[in-house]
């Protein structure tokens, strides 16, 4: 409607200017309809050379946060142009696949000669997963709002929200399944017998003696060799990614359950899997996890699953499969239960 | 009172999402005053341009610095004014009585600039039209560089004051162009280019308010009325405003608009001023363009021309006669006493609604009465029977007879009129024989022409002078020629007393005011002695309505008028009265004329006058007529002797009035109010038009107060009513135990309270981001606040009633927290 009515001035005014000149017959009114017939290439070039010099990014200081903090998202415009651009159309949307996607928003911004613009939006992360803000169908319009310029760039990020730390978890009795001996030494981080089965960097926290020296040499990054536990007892975190329609609170509490359980484990130095099932795949995901950032990493993965509405679907699964990795911790919106639906927290 | 549509709960709906997004508002309150200040730099651009294309194209010599400066400087008090809201409330009025004020102290030097302005414009136009003359309205002071520099002075403000509006608050281009385009084209119609500068200030304010508006980065937060926050509905964020943008757009346009005017302005110099061939539509407008110039503004009102002297009998087409000082007679005689010279050029007979028709008998009916030669002698005996018997009185009594010799010259009329003063002997000087007009001569080239008249001395017949008998009593010499004389008689009183139906209504209510008279004399002093009364003597009557008998609508509705007028109905009262008069005009030679005559000494007076004059020191003058003393009589018929002019026309007002009548238009402001006297010693010119009290403009200044006092009663009336009815709503809803209005006004009331107090909040601004800046700011009722939170967001978005208790309590606790944070800024 906006191009109708420009046009629709620009024609009206291109009118007048004929009829002056058809009535005065002089030579200004002749050299007014010439500058009024040039405008529209001049603002299409002045256009186009500003949207050559133009970038998009959007960017966030931290891809990770914390369940209830407040990060900012910022979309900056940048120009190199001498010519301004008076409104560059966007939509931006930021979603997660756990919950209900908010309307996409479309948002107008100009740009100076030379200059930038950051939009930057204060984003309060309510619950836990994996936000994902994309900004695109970038558009502008020339001056004279005759010709509309798309700019191809698609730009997004990823927030992974994470509950916020926690104490470690009074956890029952029962957790201490047969098998287990308080007082045997845990092999389950093997030891210098025991076959590596794997090289990684450092990780603070790690053994002196589990670091390859040779391989540090020539990489200049520690790395530390992986032991193949000795231990056949291992406990088996697994989320479930049920999430309850009636109750949105429900994959919020399962994932906060997992992550407090996996905590307590990481500080009672127990090695475990944490596993989800992905209903994509109709697969386990298992990721040994010995310290937090390896729990950082297994939980993003988990946050890329697919979010369920059969309850008890992960459980159900892995106690009807061969599936047996060790004692299961069932981390669910009510609380951890073990396999026998005891509940350990 | 806050209206919130009943939108789904927020809280639910940041569930569902899990994060909580709010998209900050744009940075209105930054560069506020960078937006201001190229707002008034286009103002400025605006108004210097078009003042100064005006006096670029006409070459006007007036102080074009201070004219600059002035307008600088108040266009930037103009556009700051929009800085802050209250500031402009305040300032306005107040710029609104200094104007009005100046305009009445220096409204002689306004008054006159403008006219000093418009004489030079007219001068010009007359130059491209080459028109022989053009309107001059007389200017009270001589000094042209002062008045018109303090003229356009005036203008500039004027024109800033509306460009103002136009601009910082709508940035609307149309509104620009229309009010200074139409300035542009008073140089362009007439091929005056003005100048590089003023014509690069103007399209430079056009196109940068064009681009601006297009951008939308101009507006400042209170200009946003339709911008709200974050809401489920609103889906679009615009961030505008952006006052650096703005700064560079205008620089921006400045280099194009430069470029532009660099580009073409030589080559628009150099073909401007070839003559091209004129359009049709030009022709047409440039023939009203003559008419205005030559006429003024209400010549478009008129259905004929009215200067250039007579209307040939036409009546009721003028609206308002202006004159256009140019010599239209020069007559060269010796007056011979102070009473006004009547030179007569058309005679009326049959009154017509609209006009005067003249004499045309019909001679088949006198050539059969008399028959061949005799009818020759008939004409002869007719043609000059008032000169004749004033010559034979002479003879008698050459005391007081006189005879004189006049020559006139037709100057700047374009008739076929012979002018004669009374009373005209035949000669073969005469470019055509004189008879009793009974009908026109065609003289087409005869431009002067000399000719021996007996002069009109009032005593002669002035009606009560004895002389008047005696020359009643010439008869003529022999029996042939006295039956000529009843012949004549009894024809003057059967043509010249036809009076039509159209008028007799108006005429028997005004001889029944009249009443009866025993003498012509003494009708025609009643008659006289009426229409002064009754009537007033005006240039600019209005046109009589063309279905309308004209001295019927002068009598019974007009009430003013001019010679015509006056004439007319005096010509038709006579009738009436049952005395033959007809309708004259023609030119006179008032006293005011002789004054400004210019004497010929080489003349003898005695070759010009024989007998003694009434006026001493009389000699051979030569007097210049213009088209201002065409003038309109009438003629009554005295058997025995003939026909006698007398002149009904009241005296009016101011000789000048006409001209400043006709400077209405031109000087709106200054023209209403008494022009005054001028403290400082400036030497005024002869003419005090300017400085009149126009009373005919008075009839502007009380309307137009009367308007103007109405659109401020109703802006007045209709925000009251608003607020009356919002509060009767909220009453209403109270009685039926809804007070979910009462706690959305009570919020209303709160967040004023709280942008008074410079909390950071805006209308804009959420109910719950509000309740969480209060939280923040008075922790000590945290509580409280989220209850009224509480009470406030089931008021606005819930489905039932809010009872009359949470209100209460909504009411308390938010007049509790505007107490608590007064205190805590007193004690800080």
């Amino acid at each position: 409607m906006r191009r109708f009515l420009s046009f629709a001035t620009y024609g009206f005014v291109m009118l007048l200017l004929v009829l002056f000149a058809l009535f005065f017959r002089q030579s200004f009114v002749v050299m007014l309809l010439v500058i009024m017939m040039v405008l529209p290439f001049a603002s299409y070039h002045m256009t186009k050379h500003a949207l050559g010099q133009l970038t998009i990014r959007m960017a966030t200081p931290c891809t990770q946060t914390r369940k209830g903090e407040t990060l900012p998202l910022s979309i900056v415009l940048e120009s190199r142009s001498l010519f301004p651009l008076l409104d560059i159309h966007f939509t931006f949307q930021l979603a997660s696949a756990y919950y209900h996607s908010a309307k996409p928003l479309s948002i107008v911004i100009g740009t100076g000669m030379f200059g930038s613009h950051a939009l930057s939006v204060p984003v309060t992360y309510e619950h836990l997963g994996l936000f994902a803000a994309s900004a695109y169908d970038f558009y502008t319009w020339d001056y004279l709002h005759f010709f509309r310029f798309d700019i191809a760039a698609k730009q997004s990020c990823e927030v992974a929200v994470f509950p916020p730390k926690c104490e470690r978890m009074t956890v029952h009795e029962a957790l201490y399944a047969e098998g287990f001996d308080e007082y045997e030494t845990s092999e389950k981080r093997g030891n210098a017998s025991s076959d590596v089965t794997d090289i990684r960097e450092y990780i603070p926290g790690d053994r002196l003696q589990a670091i390859h020296w040779k391989l540090t040499a020539k990489t200049d990054k520690l790395m530390v060799k992986e032991f193949e536990s000795t231990s056949s007892h291992q406990f088996v975190v697994l989320l479930e990614l049920y999430k309850n329609p009636d109750n949105p609170l429900s994959l919020d509490a399962a994932i906060t359950n997992a992550y407090q359980i996996s905590m307590t484990l990481i500080m009672m130095n127990e090695l475990f899997l944490f596993g989800f099932y992905n209903d994509a795949l109709s697969d386990f995901c298992f990721y040994p996890i010995t310290h937090e950032d390896q729990l950082t990493e297994a939980l993003i993965n988990a946050y890329y699953a697919p979010a369920y509405d059969t309850p008890s679907l992960g459980f159900d699964t892995y106690i009807g499969s061969d599936l047996k990795k060790g004692s299961l911790l069932h981390a669910c919106e009510k609380g951890v239960f073990d396999d026998f639906s005891q509940q350990i927290c | 009172m806050i209206f919130h549509s009943k939108s789904a709960n927020k809280a639910d709906t940041e569930l569902h999402t899990g994060y909580k997004m709010a998209l900050p508002l744009a940075q209105y309150h930054t560069m506020r005053l960078q937006v201001c200040l190229a707002k008034a730099l286009l103002v400025f651009c605006a108004s210097l341009g078009t003042v100064g294309c005006i006096v670029s194209a006409f070459s006007l010599e007036i102080n074009m610095p201070l004219i600059a400066i002035c307008l600088f400087l108040f266009s930037m008090l103009l556009a700051f004014l929009h800085y802050n809201h209250t500031f402009f409330n305040l300032v306005y009025p107040v710029i609104f009585f200094v104007f009005s004020y100046a305009i009445l102290k220096y409204r002689v030097y306004v008054n006159s600039g403008f006219q000093g302005i418009m004489n030079v414009i007219r001068e010009k136009y007359r130059d491209y039209f080459v028109l022989s003359y053009s309107r001059q309205t007389s200017e009270a002071i001589s000094n042209r560089y002062l008045t018109m520099t303090i003229a356009f002075v005036f203008l500039g403000f004027f024109l800033a004051l509306m460009i103002n509006i136009a601009i910082s608050n709508y940035m609307s281009t149309f509104f620009t162009i229309v009010m200074t385009f139409p300035f542009l084209q008073f140089g362009l119609y007439i091929d005056a280019l003005p100048g590089p500068l003023y014509l690069f200030l103007l399209l430079f304010s056009y196109v940068a308010a064009a681009l601006l508006k297009r951008s939308g980065h101009f507006m400042l937060s209170e200009n946003r009325r339709k911008d709200k926050p974050y809401t489920l509905k609103k889906s679009v964020h615009s961030y505008k405003g952006n006052g650096l943008l703005m700064l560079q757009l205008c620089g921006v346009c400045f280099a194009i608009c430069l470029f532009l005017t660099g580009l073409t302005y030589p080559i628009m110099q150099s073909h401007f001023l070839e003559t091209d061939e004129v359009s049709k539509p030009k022709e047409v407008t440039d023939h009203y363009i003559k008419l205005l110039v030559q006429n003024g503004f209400y010549s478009f009102f008129n259905r004929y021309q009215a200067t250039g002297g007579m209307s040939d009998g036409r009546l009721g087409g003028i609206s308002s006669v202006s004159s256009d000082q140019e010599t239209d007679l020069t007559v060269t005689f010796v007056p011979t006493s102070t009473d006004t010279v009547y030179l007569k050029g058309f005679t009326g007979e049959r009154y017509t609604q609209d006009a005067w028709l003249a004499p045309d008998y019909d001679e088949t009916e006198l050539r059969e009465q008399l028959g061949g030669e005799a009818f020759y002698r008939y004409t002869m005996f007719s043609s000059q029977i008032e000169a004749n018997r004033v010559a034979q009185f002479r003879s008698i009594r050459p005391d007081i007879a006189l005879q004189g010799k006049m020559m006139i010259e037709k100057k700047d009329i374009r008739d076929n009129h012979i002018y004669v003063p009374y009373f005209t002997q035949n000669s073969e000087q005469l470019p055509v024989a004189i008879d009793h007009s009974v009908r026109n001569k065609q003289s087409d080239l005869t431009t002067t022409y000399s000719l021996s008249y007996f002069p009109l001395v009032k005593d002669y017949l002035g009606m009560t002078s004895p002389y008047y008998k005696q020359i009643v009593a010439i008869k003529a010499a022999n029996a042939e020629e006295y039956d000529y004389e009843n012949y004549f008689d009894m024809y003057q009183k059967v043509y010249y007393k036809t009076v039509p139906q159209s008028c007799k209504k108006a005429l028997k209510t005004a001889t029944d005011s009249i009443g009866s008279a025993e003498s012509i004399p003494e009708l025609v002093e009643k008659i006289q002695t009426y229409f002064s009364s009754n009537y007033h003597y005006s240039l600019s009557p209005g046109a009589t309505p063309p279905d309308q008998d004209f001295v019927s609508y002068f009598l019974e509705e007009q009430g003013e008028g001019f010679c015509v007028h006056f004439a007319s109905a005096g010509t038709m009262l006579l009738r009436a009265y049952g005395i033959p008069a007809r309708y004259c005009e023609g030119y006179v030679i008032k006293l005011s004329n002789l004054a400004d005559a210019t004497l010929l000494d080489t003349e003898d007076v005695t070759d010009w006058l024989s007998g003694t004059p009434r006026m001493q020191n009389s000699g051979v003058v030569t007097v210049e007529l213009p088209d201002a003393n065409a003038h309109a009589w009438t003629e009554v018929y005295l058997e025995g002797f003939g026909w006698y002019p007398v002149d009904f026309t009241p005296p009016s007002l101011n000789a000048d009035e006409a001209e400043e009548n006709e400077s209405i238009f031109a000087s709106l402001f200054s023209g209403m109010f008494d022009g005054g006297q001028p403290d400082d010693g400036i030497s005024k010119n002869t003419g005090d038009a300017a400085g009149a009290i126009n009373e005919s403009n008075l009839f502007l200044l009380i309307p137009t107060a009367f308007v103007l006092l109405l659109m401020l009663a109703i802006v007045l009336a209709v925000q009251f009513a608003r607020r009356y009815k919002c509060y009767m709503a909220m009453k209403k809803a109270c009685r039926t135990g809804n007070y979910s209005p009462l706690v959305s006004y009570q919020y209303a009331r709160t967040l004023k309270a709280l942008i008074r107090k410079k909390v950071p909040v805006s209308k804009q601004t959420l109910p719950s981001d509000v309740f969480e800046v209060l939280s923040s700011l008075l922790p000590s009722m945290q509580e409280e606040l989220v209850q009224a939170y509480d009470i406030l967001e089931r008021a606005l978005y819930g489905k039932a009633f809010t009872s009359k208790e949470k209100a209460d309590l909504f009411v308390k606790q938010t007049n509790k927290a505007c107490k608590q944070l007064k205190r805590n800024s007193m004690k800080n």
